[in-house]
């Protein structure tokens, strides 16, 4: 029960002002399209360099809560996700708002977040040091496998064609294999000096997401009614709690695979979302809803994002290994106050202090999260009034600036736009963004643990390298997994076009 | 006597105000340092700590801000660097040798040393060999036992190809002779972890991080010519019977690009050591575990030619 | 606005082909991909051995193997894409790129704002033509203003410069 001592640490009035700040800076930074919670982190990190530790850590740790639930905010009423992490809830929230449910959409992701997000910290206080253990388990192979269980997942989500959503994946795949690989140490795909750097992932989603929005609110400009949307069955706050509480399932299965997902190194909180999601809508009754605004693939979604959060901070306190990319900033916050990640930095007179004033700041954050964005809610329904012609060049400007700002890099721009304009026309013979993001994600995470852990293999076993991968409990395990979800797919794909 | 004394006055008077005009004009505004890796990496953090002291009036007068231009190791940002940045001496750049000597070895890249003119050091983070801790291995001649019986099955990771780990690794293999396995990880960090994890048999990694983890790690030795004072008792792979020298040793510092005023090239030389070795920075540098290292202008450029000529060697023996 | 209308049923009438061309893009570019995934064994590197295209051309070739099952595809038609609506908004965000980089960031997304409301516009928008021009030209500047304070000003990123910003 160490934690309940430092609490007081956080109730001064410079903290809390630094909370409520942070948070509500970050919900505003992560909802506009364009700036990720990893970005944001990294343009605060300069300005906690001359806070003292504990504060620098609580202003950094608000910014990392509030940004990922902030970016359903754009996800839902503009369809161009803050972070990959949102882009389950584009999927179905933007839906959701296009029927007229804006607000109590923004109502379930608000309270899902929370209730994640405070099952991670819960997970972070208590569970730290098995945890730990666990996630060095997960190496080189159990890494690969999990690329190839996100794979799995590409054929069937978000698209009606099975051959279409595989090749779209297969694009983003080939996407990631651009510009430099470090395992190799080689250059592929060069045809320009502008594809050094590669596709990386923040600009990939905002080209793929936000310049195809652009383009169609410009295309439809003049056809489309310009309708403001009424809202439909104004649902109260107090119905939305009970709503969300009732989705047992939905967040059990967020926060549970939200979690796991957090603490597996370098796997990131990018497909917390998606692979939450996904699971949800398997075991889920209403299936055919999913992708139509259903609540549940955004209470799923949101609940998984939050609860991200706290485990990603495990193996990085412990270990120096950072769970998320966001997390990865946040070990260079740590590390410019001069504390260092390690076992004993929860029982060290120098560091416990910080460290667990930081945590429990973070319990903090998920309540103030929590009333700055219900309170949000209430108001954001003007974005939807917005006029079209607004819409479209505030999101293109908006996204070329969160672009830009990624690595300072021109090159980035022409990414994103290029890439943009072709998704746009791709969308119009059928294809999805949703696919191509998860293989651009995916495809460094396969390919380089793929090529390492078959280097590793072969110095281990010779010639019998894959020994490597299908050995180990973990290794097993997620095999299955993938196996499994290849044949459930496979099986609801029949028996629905069966049904139709 | 009278009027040589008077002339002698005048003329010191009109230079020292043609000094102090020069220095008037530059720098005038903020000056910008190019990182080429992202914020919170080590460079980064430490080029923000290496130049907290350049607003002091003694010292280069005007504040430095960081343009972070991550991507493809390095070599996004300091091709720009070497062909698009401005060369009035507003915009610096962090180097890492040996990264971007390899580098300009080994890709077609618009930098190599030539185009590049050093201002002074701040830190060198000589690579470390490491193990896990629960490893059977304790010495360097451990590992090597381990390898002349089994060859080709000792995996040591380091971050990626082309960097300091990578040198070191080379370096290691050749004055050893064993046959021996690189794991290029993709990052510092993901290298440590395979040690960590004990995926691989060791590590070539930081100082400074793996000295910061010493409880998971076994620490074998140093790949430079003394010892660490942060590691008083790891011994050199050279006391360790491995014929390695410092040339893996990560320097950072700063730069301009060739082309850039020579008076400013050398006013910033002569500012970059003090600003370098100002005490808060120091202290800072201390805090935070950065191995700090100062060297001035005439240091570097030695350094660097040393490195050029040696790694075009090491790395031609590659092919 | 007739004209336009003429053009959309004659986008309609192509929604088949406007298929067959998608298919027949993915097909080239199924092509392309296997070509240069492949053009390491007719060039290979000074580096010697590698399997530095063993993971392209693995996708190349599952591209390649969808892009004919593509043909077999018949439940997805396509949309039409309204041309005539959309080119002037692509030739806009054109020039927006390139000039950002001389003009500045700051400058093109001004002139970038106040341009697409201006050519994008309702008809009862154009009745009282100056009225109009100068609302949304303080409209523009107040938005590019807000981005700087928050963007320059607050978080301090560092963009294109440029005249003015």
């Amino acid at each position: 029960m160490e934690f309940l001592d430092y609490f007081s640490n956080v109730f001064t009035a410079y903290h809390l002002a630094l909370l409520i700040g942070g948070t509500f800076a970050g919900i505003i930074l992560g909802a506009l399209p364009g700036l990720s919670p990893t970005m944001s982190v990294a343009l605060l990190i300069p300005f906690t360099f001359h806070m003292k530790p504990e504060s620098g850590l609580i202003l950094l740790g608000a910014m990392y809560t509030a940004t990922v639930a902030g970016g359903a905010i754009s996800a839902i009423l503009v369809n161009v996700p803050g972070a990959p992490a949102n882009i389950a809830t584009a999927m179905d929230g933007h839906r959701m708002a296009k029927l007229g449910k804006a607000k109590q959409a923004l109502h379930y992701c608000f309270i899902s977040s929370f209730v994640g997000g405070i099952f991670g910290v819960i997970i972070l206080i208590f569970f730290t040091p098995p945890l730990a253990r666990l996630s060095l388990e997960f190496g080189t192979t159990e890494l690969f496998w999990i690329a190839i269980l996100g794979i799995t997942i590409i054929a069937t989500i978000d698209s009606k064609s099975v051959v279409k959503g595989l090749l779209s994946g297969l694009f983003g795949l080939m996407l990631a294999t651009i510009g430099d690989n470090p395992v190799l140490g080689v250059e592929r795909f060069v045809f320009t000096d502008h594809l050094e750097g590669g596709v990386n992932i923040v600009v990939g989603l905002i080209g793929l997401f936000a310049m195809p929005q652009v383009l169609n609110l410009m295309e439809k400009y003049y056809s489309d009614k310009n309708a403001v949307l009424s809202s439909k069955g104004d649902s109260s706050l107090m119905q939305s709690f009970r709503f969300v509480f009732g989705k047992v399932k939905a967040l059990s299965i967020g926060s549970f695979v939200g979690s796991l997902i957090g603490i597996i190194p370098g796997a990131g909180g990018q497909i917390a979302g998606l692979v939450a999601y996904d699971q949800t809508k398997k075991v889920s009754r209403n299936q055919s809803n999913y992708g139509k605004g259903e609540p549940e693939g955004i209470i799923a979604a949101e609940s998984a994002n939050n609860s991200m959060v706290g485990p990603s901070l495990i193996p990085l306190l412990t270990l120096s290994i950072p769970g998320s990319p966001t997390a990865a900033v946040l070990l260079g916050g740590l590390l410019i106050h001069g504390i260092f990640p390690g076992h004993e930095i929860f029982v060290s007179e120098n560091t416990a202090p910080v460290v667990w004033t930081f945590i429990d700041s973070l319990i903090l954050a998920q309540i103030f999260m929590l009333i700055i964005g219900l309170f949000l809610s209430r108001h954001s329904g003007w974005i939807m009034k917005v006029p079209d012609n607004y819409m479209a060049v505030s999101i293109l400007v908006l996204a070329v600036f969160g672009t830009y700002s990624i690595g300072n890099s021109y090159s980035d721009v022409i990414i994103m736009v290029v890439l943009g304009t072709i998704m746009f026309f791709a969308s119009k013979a059928g294809f999805s963004a949703v696919p191509v993001v998860l293989g651009i994600i995916l495809g460094p995470i396969a390919e380089n643990n793929f090529l390492l852990g078959k280097l590793i293999g072969g110095a281990r076993y010779g010639d019998d390298w894959m020994i490597y991968f299908t050995t180990g409990t973990i290794n097993v395990t997620l095999i299955v997994i993938c196996i499994s979800s290849i044949a459930y797919g496979l099986y609801s794909n029949r028996k629905s076009k069966r049904s139709a | 006597m009278k009027f040589m004394k008077i002339t002698k006055i005048a003329l010191l008077a009109v230079t020292s105000l043609m000094f102090m005009h020069a220095q008037a004009d530059y720098p005038d505004k903020p000056i910008g340092v190019m990182v080429a890796y992202g914020p919170g990496g080590a460079t980064d953090f430490q080029a923000r700590i290496a130049t907290l002291a350049s607003g002091k009036e003694a010292l280069i007068g005007q504040p430095i801000y960081i343009l972070n231009k991550p991507g493809a190791g390095g070599r996004t940002g300091w091709n720009w660097f070497a062909s698009e940045a401005s060369k009035d001496g507003y915009m610096l750049a962090a180097y890492n040798v040996p990264h971007f000597i390899a580098q300009s070895i080994v890709f077609d890249t618009a930098y190599n040393i030539n185009t590049l003119e050093p201002l002074g050091n701040w830190g060198a983070d000589p690579a470390v060999l490491i193990v896990n801790k629960d490893s059977p291995f304790n010495t360097v001649a451990d590992l090597l036992a381990h390898a002349d019986a089994n060859p080709g099955a000792v995996t040591i990771s380091g971050a990626g190809k082309f960097v300091g780990h990578h040198i070191a690794f080379l370096q290691f293999a050749k004055a050893s002779g064993r046959d021996l396995t690189y794991i290029p990880a993709k990052g510092g960090v993901d290298a440590l972890r395979l040690v960590k994890a004990g995926e691989v048999s060791a590590g070539f990694n930081n100082l400074s991080d793996s000295a910061r983890s010493a409880a998971d790690l076994k620490i074998l030795a140093v790949a430079d010519l003394t010892r660490h004072s942060y590691l008083p008792d790891v011994p050199t792979l050279m006391e360790s019977g491995v014929d390695v020298d410092d040339s893996s040793v990560n320097f950072r510092g700063l730069m301009v690009p060739a082309g850039t005023p020579q008076d400013v090239i050398d006013f910033l030389a002569s500012k970059t050591p003090d600003m370098f070795n100002d005490k808060k920075t120091q202290g800072k540098m201390k805090s935070t575990n950065s191995p700090a290292r100062v060297m001035t202008r005439d240091e570097v450029i030695a350094m660097w030619n040393e490195r050029q000529a040696y790694l075009t060697d090491l790395l031609a023996g590659l092919q | 606005m007739a004209f336009i209308q003429i053009a959309n049923q004659r986008e309609v009438r192509n929604m088949n082909q406007y298929f067959k061309i998608s298919t027949l893009i993915v097909t080239s570019l199924a092509a392309v991909l296997l070509f240069t995934s492949f053009e390491e064994v007719f060039n290979p590197s000074p580096w010697g051995e590698n399997e530095d295209y063993l993971f392209p051309r693995f996708i190349a070739g599952g591209i390649a193997v969808l892009a004919l099952l593509l043909w077999f595809e018949r439940d997805d038609k396509g949309k039409p894409t309204n041309f005539m609506d959309l080119l002037p908004g692509l030739g806009l965000i054109l020039a927006y790129i390139i000039s950002m980089n001389t003009i500045g960031f700051y400058m093109a997304s001004m002139i970038m704002f106040f341009a697409v409301i201006m050519i994008y516009k309702k008809p009862e928008e154009t009745k009282d033509f100056w009225r109009v021009l100068l609302i949304k030209l303080s409209i523009s500047t107040v938005f590019t203003l807000i981005l700087y304070c928050l963007f320059t000003l607050m978080l301090q990123v560092r963009l294109p410069g440029g005249l003015f910003f």
